[in-house]
């Protein structure tokens, strides 16, 4: 792999990858772990130690002893437990951020056949649910299995040592804990996730129910949809029921171990207990050691299957991290001003696609000239646009910007050199003026902004924002409409002072009188010479091109002006007839 | 606006008192359920008393027999506690089950009859989550929150009786510091709760940066921004990774906390119970039983004080969906009923304006549209045509005396009647998740299945549908993704000729559709007009030409009026658009109901 933000280490072996990067957290929070469970696995001889005494009558100061001991053993167990589970805590925390930041640092440097392939709500939920899953892995996971093990390493030889028969007659059949608790889990795994189905049903079905009201009271359907709803509603709690018929035996099966050792101890016990082999003292320490058995029996259960499903999350991390970009950023060369475009023999299909969206398309474009395109709905248009502006890769180079193939152009000159608006208009959840000035390193001057707004027939429209320029838009601020936004991205777009602009059907939602003033704005440009090539559905938009494309079906109909094409193309010319221009 | 609000004021008495008619519906459950509980307690406390009395009389009294006999009971014991235990986690989880699902359907049918304006001022993703989300946090909070404190509540109150029963006086003793280690953690709780609160803020600010930024990846790449996002990012990122630490170091302290408790429980039982059991002679078993209640005195403790602070923050799901509860609905049966009506339909100087605040978005409309007749409506984004319509459907309510239907008052009739009379083409043709066939009856068991057949076939759509290999009963995917936006209007028009309404209101689609869609859309528009009251929002000069009359509508009033032929004369607004071409858009028109506010 040769991307430097993924380690190979990471892939193959990321619990490995986390703990050496993290170390000493991990061996702290280890360290504290230990100590904490030898602790209190001998805190119940003190307590045999305590009732022995009170058994035997002993004097009244050598139980406040006992107590005393008691309590200071308890009060050492509160500090080696904070400190084990802070420093565990940091270790895994830390972890996930390393992990959250390599993900969203390779998603962002991906392309356009990535998010076709991957929705928005997978990916999200990659970056926060799985990363989560990974983090209760290799966190609480490995925690409870090393927890586990040490309980066990810790506590068996203290209850041999202190009672050889009696230990493996309680604990005959604590081994079964593990299995029947892995045995429950798969049962409620199973029936949860159908109860999860049918819970998605029921999300879905109000979902559509909610956007479509209009036409579910429109059509005086509320009773329709009421006795649909409840058959679903029905169905999730017959889910729900067969869950909790699982779920309902989990407690009784985790206590299973200790009731069953409880009552084995009462029937091995009195025997030596009759004849004072052994006190009262060590049956209730025994009887503490057995309970204090059955975490780590459960612990082994609930380990193992939270492990195994953060490794199921982090196989789907990894199989994101190794896709590769198929918009690689290797670029070296620098821009210095736009001089030419060449578009030689350009030919694309979308992945999958056998059928090619552009054939053999060729055209040059100079500085300072404004380039059509036009053509029905599906001709390639848009697409032609996102090659031009690498949003998509090209199979084979064929565009050049001053005579240098674009793959070849660094990313950053590249996109300092042209401004592409595309047909959806998309703003972020920022105020105007962040939006208007997300193109560039430092913020603009109000006049400037003002003055740009002006151009493109948006300043009265945004001064009259309750917040003016600062107004947030998005979701939890103001909404613009369609129109605004697209004058707004326009006007992004320039203010970048980007010598080369696309601009993909943008003008169509805004009015002729709109138009004319944005067409102007873009013809007046702020230093430089602008060099334009403006996809239109309106003719009225291009009349004035130095040159005119004409696409149809992925191939080049015609170039020429206005009055050639006229004459030369049969699209062109029944375009012009319907919009009156002819 | 309040989504981000965290804090409720929501009592556990006001969700109970809200939940408990729901509970009442299953009564003899309920008993059942509670009895459980109260059994699986007292055998859970009569347990540690049955080791005291082997221990007592028993061992230290060295009787066999009898020591035998006590494990034997014992054993039972254990085995009656399982089967409670067992029993009241069951039946306690059916009957919430029970009651969950008649919340559901009571919020379902509320929602649906909430008035449109509830579905204008609130966006889909909010309505949707008080319906999924926030209804399963509650069940959580039902059947694992409310739950687990009553039963621990229960199981704590049972451990005292015990331990008072052995000795008021240790009891005492031991027990006397919980109110000190009780305030300790609750405040505790109280910080951490308001660390979650902010650690939450923070996850979703990084939830939705990374959402946007997926979103607006190719504006992001475009201006050349992925490397400033990767620093936000991390940014936001380590802001959440803070607060999280923050959160670990404060929830690491809660164990300790109920460590010292237990041990300065447990220690001072052994010490003063052993000074007592030497000084008033309390038996050795007695202490034992003593000390096993106070060893499991600390879990319940613990568990309550979690679960108390886990659903603190569900406690605002809940309210959200209380109030959905509270909104006040429309009553869609009351008034006047007609079978068939005739559908003349006049407006009286009709004035409409949304809230008293907001400027009049219909002002002093006159209009006389004669049964079986025909209405274009022309006019921009914001010149009420919207508003017309949502007036005629009742889903706002016009001022009396101001729009007639047949003559009548429309606030005389029912809304479903109106409703039920008046049908509406919308611009976005919404369809359901189903087949083409479901889509078209809504499966109202007055749809036969001939009358969905014979509208489909009048319009040409059975023949589209034959000849791309599909059937009526193909399926339709959620929003209609795998149809055209022209096929869903087709579908929306089908619709109404299935039903079969006297008045038709059409919303003409001005999306880019194919030629093939376009004709079956115009002869739809011809066979759902014919003979029909109709009023049509039109944007193809053809279709707005044989309206028996045209309203030109321009800020709320009616600008012109009369035939094409009239209003070509007059050298007007019409005109001017009529002019500009045949296939120009007459008047621009937003999605549905955006007029609104």
């Amino acid at each position: 792999m040769t991307d430097k933000n993924i380690p190979d280490l990471l892939i193959k072996h990321p619990l490995l990858f986390y703990i050496r990067s993290q170390w000493k957290p991990f061996s702290l929070g280890m360290f504290f772990l230990l100590i904490t469970n030898l602790i209190d696995g001998l805190s119940p001889l003190v307590i045999k130690q305590g009732i022995d005494q009170i058994t035997a009558k002993a004097p009244v100061a050598d139980i406040l002893k006992t107590g005393g001991l008691f309590f200071l053993a308890m009060a050492t167990l509160a500090v080696t437990r904070y400190y084990w589970r802070s420093f565990f805590g940091t270790y895994h925390t830390l972890a996930a951020d390393d992990l959250r930041n390599r993900v969203f640092r390779h998603l962002s440097e991906m392309g356009p056949s990535f998010y076709q392939k991957n929705p928005v709500g997978e990916l999200m939920s990659l970056l926060t649910n799985d990363v989560q899953a990974f983090r209760q892995a290799i966190g609480s996971g490995v925690l409870i299995l090393v927890d586990g093990v040490s309980i066990i390493a810790i506590l068996l030889p203290i209850m041999l040592w202190l009672e050889p028969t009696w230990t493996w007659k309680t604990l005959i059949f604590l081994p079964l804990v593990p299995f029947l608790i892995w045995k429950v889990n798969k049962l409620i795994y199973e029936r949860f996730k159908k109860q999860q189905d049918e819970l998605a049903d029921l999300s879905g079905f109000s979902q559509e129910l909610v956007a479509g009201i209009r036409v579910v009271k429109s059509f005086v359907q509320e009773k329709q949809k009421l006795s649909a709803f409840n058959s679903i509603n029905s169905k999730f709690e017959k889910a729900s029921n067969r869950v909790a018929s699982v779920d309902a035996l989990f407690v009784p099966v985790m206590q299973f171990g200790v009731a069953s050792g409880t009552v084995i101890l009462l029937f091995i016990a009195s025997g030596d207990l009759l004849t004072g082999v052994a006190t009262i003292g060590t049956l209730v320490a025994f009887q503490r050691y057995i309970s204090k058995m059955v975490w780590p029996m459960t612990a082994l259960g609930l380990g193992i299957s939270q492990f195994q499903k953060g490794m199921a999350a982090f196989s789907r991390i990894r199989a994101t991290l190794e896709q590769i970009s198929d918009l690689p950023s290797h670029g070296t060369l620098q821009l210095q001003d736009f001089e030419s475009l060449k578009v030689k023999d350009l030919t694309f299909a979308y992945p999958g696609n056998p059928v090619s969206v552009l054939q053999n398309v060729s055209f040059e474009l100079r500085a300072g000239q404004k380039m059509g395109i036009v053509g029905p709905v599906g001709s390639g248009k848009s697409t032609l646009l996102h090659l031009l502006s690498r949003l998509y890769p090209t199979s084979k180079p064929a565009i050049s910007i001053n005579d240098m193939a674009l793959e070849e152009i660094q990313e950053i000159s590249l996109r300092k050199t042209l401004a592409f608006v595309p047909q959806d208009p998309f703003l972020f959840s920022q105020s105007v003026r962040e939006n208007l000035s997300y193109g560039l390193d430092e913020p603009e001057t109000m006049d400037v902004l003002k003055s740009l707004t002006g151009a493109v027939d948006l300043l009265g429209e945004v001064e009259s924002l309750p917040q003016g320029f600062d107004s947030q838009l998005g979701e939890r601020g103001v909404n613009l409409s369609g129109g605004q936004k697209q004058r707004m991205t326009i006007a992004r777009g320039l203010l970048t002072r980007a010598p080369l602009v696309m601009l993909d059907d943008s003008l169509s939602a805004v009015d002729h009188k709109t138009e004319q003033v944005i067409q102007e704005a873009l013809r007046r440009n702020l230093e430089r010479r602008r060099t334009q090539i403006i996809v239109a559905h309106r003719l009225s938009s291009v009349l004035d091109a130095d040159q005119i494309l004409v696409l149809n079906q992925g191939t080049v109909e015609a170039i020429g002006t206005h009055a050639e094409l006229l004459a030369k193309s049969a699209t062109y010319r029944s375009m012009a007839e319907l919009q009156g221009l002819a | 606006m309040n989504e981000d609000k965290i804090k409720s004021n929501l009592t556990w008495g006001e969700i109970l008192r809200r939940l408990w008619p729901y509970c009442q519906r299953h009564l003899v459950l309920f008993i059942f359920v509670i009895f459980c509980l109260v059994a699986m307690t007292t055998t859970s406390r009569i347990m540690p008393f049955l080791i005291g009395h082997i221990i007592d009389f028993g061992i230290q009294a060295k009787n066999e027999t009898y020591l035998m006999k006590m494990v034997w009971i014992y054993l039972l014991f254990q085995v009656l506690y399982t089967a409670f235990q067992f029993a009241f986690n069951f039946f306690f989880q059916k009957f919430g089950n029970r009651v969950l699902y008649y919340l559901r359907e009571d919020l379902i049918r509320h929602v649906q009859a909430l008035p449109v304006s509830y579905f204008n001022k609130t966006p889909i993703g909010r309505i949707v989550t008080r319906l999924t989300n926030d209804v399963s946090t509650l069940s959580e909070l039902f059947t694992d929150g409310i739950m687990t404190m009553v039963v621990e509540t229960i199981i704590l109150v049972g451990i005292l009786i015990s331990m008072a029963i052995i000795s008021p006086k240790l009891a005492l003793v031991t027990m006397c510091l919980t109110p000190l280690f009780l305030y300790l953690s609750l405040r505790l709780s109280a910080q951490i709760k308001e660390i979650l609160r902010h650690s939450k803020k923070k996850l979703s600010d990084l939830n939705s940066f990374v959402a946007e930024t997926i979103n607006g990846i190719k504006v992001v790449r475009l201006y050349g921004k992925i490397p400033r996002h990767q620093m936000i990012f991390s940014e936001f990122s380590g802001d959440y990774r803070n607060w999280l630490l923050k959160s670990i170091r404060k929830y690491a302290l809660l164990p300790p906390i109920m460590n010292i408790f237990s041990a300065v429980t447990i220690a001072t039982a052994l010490a003063y119970g052993g000074f007592l059991s030497l000084q008033e002679g309390i038996a050795i078993g007695s202490l034992v039983t003593f000390i096993l209640n106070v060893q499991d005195f600390v879990p319940p403790l613990r568990e309550i004080l979690e679960k108390y602070q886990q659903f603190q923050n569900s406690l605002t799901s809940c309210e959200r969906v209380f109030q959905v509860f509270d909104e006040p609905t429309e009553d869609v049966e009351k008034g006047l009923n007609h079978a068939k009506i005739q559908g003349k339909l006049e407006f009286r100087d009709l004035s409409f304006q949304y809230e008293p605040h907001l400027p009049l978005a219909l002002k002093k409309i006159n209009l006389v549209v004669p049964a079986g007749t025909s209405v274009g409506l022309v006019g921009r984004t914001g010149s009420g045509k919207s508003t017309l319509i949502a007036l005629l459907q009742r889903f706002y309510e016009p001022p009396p005396l101001a729009l007639f239907v047949d003559g009548h008052p429309i606030e005389t009739y029912s809304r479903a009647t109106i409703r039920h009379h008046i049908g509406v083409v919308q611009q976005e043709g919404f369809v359901f998740r189903g087949s083409i066939r479901e889509n078209i009856s809504l499966n109202d068991p007055a749809i036969t299945p001939q009358m969905v057949e014979s509208a489909v076939d009048r319009i040409g759509y059975l023949a589209y549908l034959d000849k791309s290999g599909r059937s009526l009963e193909s399926k339709v995917e959620e929003r209609g993704a795998n149809l055209s936006s022209g096929e869903r209007q087709i579908i929306a028009f089908a619709r109404i000729l299935a039903f079969n309404p006297e008045i038709l209101i059409l919303d003409e689609a001005t999306a880019s559709i194919d030629s093939q869609t376009e004709q079956i859309l115009q002869k739809a528009t011809r066979e759902a007009t014919k003979d029909r009251t109709s009023i049509v929002i039109a944007h193809r000069l053809s279709t707005i030409k044989s309206c028996d009359q045209i309203v030109v509508l321009g800020d709320g009033e009616i600008k012109e009026a009369g035939t094409h032929a009239d209003l070509m004369k007059k050298n007007g607004f019409y005109n001017q658009l009529a002019v500009s071409g045949e296939n120009s858009i007459l008047s621009t028109s937003s999605g549905p109901g955006t007029a609104f506010p």
